[in-house]
This record gives C-alpha cells, sequence and structure tokens, in this order.
C-alpha cells in the first residue's frame, strides 16, 4: 500500500486534499490505475440493483385468495345470467286451461242470508 | 444545516440511502425494505435527538447498523436460507462484477463492509461514517483506502473487464459527497 495514494482516497471522497500530491501521485502510473480502478468500483458499488442484480429473481405465484374470489365471482355472475334467461317473461301470455265465471251481482246477498 | 427533528421527514430523507445500504449490506432487495423499516420503527420508539443533518445522519446509521449486524447473526444461525441463493449465472462484465463484489463484500469483516457501504453507496461523509460506526474520521480514511484497495486486488479480472468497456451514468442514485 502507498501511503501517497491516501489523497486519491481523499479526492474520490471529497474531502480537503493537496493538489500537489494529488498530481504526484497521478504522475505515477500506479496512481493513475488506481484512480479508474476506483471509480470502476464506486460505479459497480452505486449501480442500479436491476442492473446490477445479483439476486435471484422471484417470480411470484398468482394470489390464490384472488383466484378463488374470482372464480366465485364468475359462478354469481354466470348462475345470475342463466337464471335470468329461464325466468324471462315471454311476450305472449299462456293459453287459458279453465275459465271460471263468477257471478258478483247475486253473490253478496246469497251470503248474507 | 436544518435539524430534523421527526420520524417522518427523517424517512423520507434517509429511505432511499438505508435501502441501498441494506440492498448491499444483506444483498437481496426485500430484506433491504424490511430493514429500512426495522430502522424506522426503532428509531419511532426512541427521542430523536436534536442535531444539525450531518450528526443525524451518523446517529440514524449508527441504528443501521446494528440491524444489518443483528441480520447477518441472524443469518449466521440460520445457514440453509443464506445458501438458498447459491446458484447465480453472470451474463455480462456488469453482471459478472454485480456478482463478484457481493461475494467479496461478504467475505470482508462487518466494519470495513459497512465503512465502505457507507462512504460509496450511502453517501455519508468521513465523518458521518466516524459517528455511525464509532471510529475517528482518520481511521474512517485509513479503512476506506485500505478497503477499496482489498476489494481491488480481489476484483482484479472483472475490474479489468469492465474497463474494456463503457461506464454509463448510474441512474437513480445520489453522487456521494
Amino acid at each position: 500500500m502507498n501511503p501517497n495514494h491516501e489523497v486519491i482516497s481523499d479526492f474520490l471522497d471529497g474531502e480537503a486534499f493537496e493538489p500537489r500530491a494529488l498530481g504526484e501521485a497521478l504522475a505515477d502510473p500506479a496512481g493513475r490505475d488506481l484512480l479508474i480502478d476506483c471509480v470502476v468500483l464506486r460505479y459497480a458499488a452505486q449501480a442500479d440493483d436491476s442492473l446490477m442484480s445479483a439476486e435471484p429473481r422471484v417470480h411470484r405465484r398468482p394470489n390464490r385468495l384472488l383466484l378463488a374470489a374470482a372464480s366465485v365471482l364468475v359462478a354469481l355472475v354466470g348462475g345470475y345470467q342463466l337464471g335470468y334467461r329461464q325466468a324471462r317473461p315471454d311476450s305472449t301470455p299462456p293459453a287459458a286451461t279453465r275459465v271460471v265465471t263468477v257471478d258478483w251481482h247475486s253473490a253478496p246477498e246469497e251470503s248474507a242470508k | 444545516m436544518a435539524a430534523v427533528t421527526c420520524a417522518e421527514s427523517l424517512f423520507t430523507q434517509y429511505h432511499d440511502r438505508l435501502l441501498r445500504y441494506f440492498s448491499r449490506a444483506a444483498g437481496e432487495r426485500e430484506t433491504a425494505r424490511d430493514l429500512a423499516q426495522e430502522v424506522f420503527l426503532r428509531v419511532s420508539r426512541t427521542a430523536i435527538p436534536t442535531a444539525p443533518e450531518n450528526q443525524l445522519a451518523g446517529w440514524l446509521f449508527k441504528i443501521a447498523r446494528n440491524v444489518a449486524l443483528d441480520h447477518h447473526r441472524q443469518q449466521r444461525r440460520r445457514p440453509e436460507t443464506a445458501s438458498c441463493s447459491a446458484p447465480e449465472d453472470a451474463k455480462d462484465a456488469q453482471q459478472e462484477m454485480a456478482l463478484a463484489l457481493k461475494q467479496a463484500l461478504a467475505t470482508l469483516p462487518d466494519l470495513d463492509r459497512d465503512v465502505f457501504l457507507l462512504r460509496e453507496v450511502s453517501g455519508l461523509s468521513r465523518e458521518e461514517i466516524a459517528t455511525a460506526c464509532e471510529l475517528t474520521p482518520d481511521a474512517v480514511r485509513s479503512r476506506i483506502h485500505r478497503t477499496r484497495l482489498e476489494l481491488r486486488a480481489v476484483l482484479a479480472a472483472p475490474i479489468r473487464a469492465l474497463r474494456q468497456g463503457r461506464i454509463h451514468p448510474i441512474g437513480n442514485t445520489r453522487t456521494p459527497r
């Protein structure tokens, strides 16, 4: 570890540094290499997780509760539609099977007796 | 600097930085979210010190470090869950670097890893890191430099590969000071 290269870390970290010392460190090819490597390292450490993600992707299973609720809803709507079609009133009334005649004028007098 | 005195403004101000720290320290985004929540849970149970922002960051990340250390202790007790994410394939230089960095960070001593992450990922100043890690700023300085050199040596191959390509700007990430 070259102690003269610590000024490169100072510079990278935005801390106080001596420009002359930095110049001397960067005059050394090893110092320049260190600066570039540290920048690459910073890039890697900061890179967006989605880009640099090292974790396995979790494939989420469909929510079972949601599926069950959707099934119930489909069954309810389907049942309603079926029932509605079967119970739908026809435009023509059914033919009469029996005719009942009521004599309503005489009926109250007879019942009063 | 303005003093931050309520948990809500702390949450707004530091949530992303905590999330990034935990993403790297814990290795998984879901876990990172849980750990960030845990930090604010702990904050809500305690009195927030009246301090300038730079000292407050150190105080908050000290709590975050404790949460991360607790998490690591729990993981060590349950090695089977820690090894669940073993099969990983790198597709390009960036992913190769991501995998190598993740592995290298896992082998670092806790303090070195945290000092590095608080600097490079969360963007804390040396003074803030010193507060968070209970070190002197000079100790932080030399530790950051030493950790950089260690990681550089371990990650020589993926760094070389990345140097051959093009570095794109990092999106949605706060530039460290």
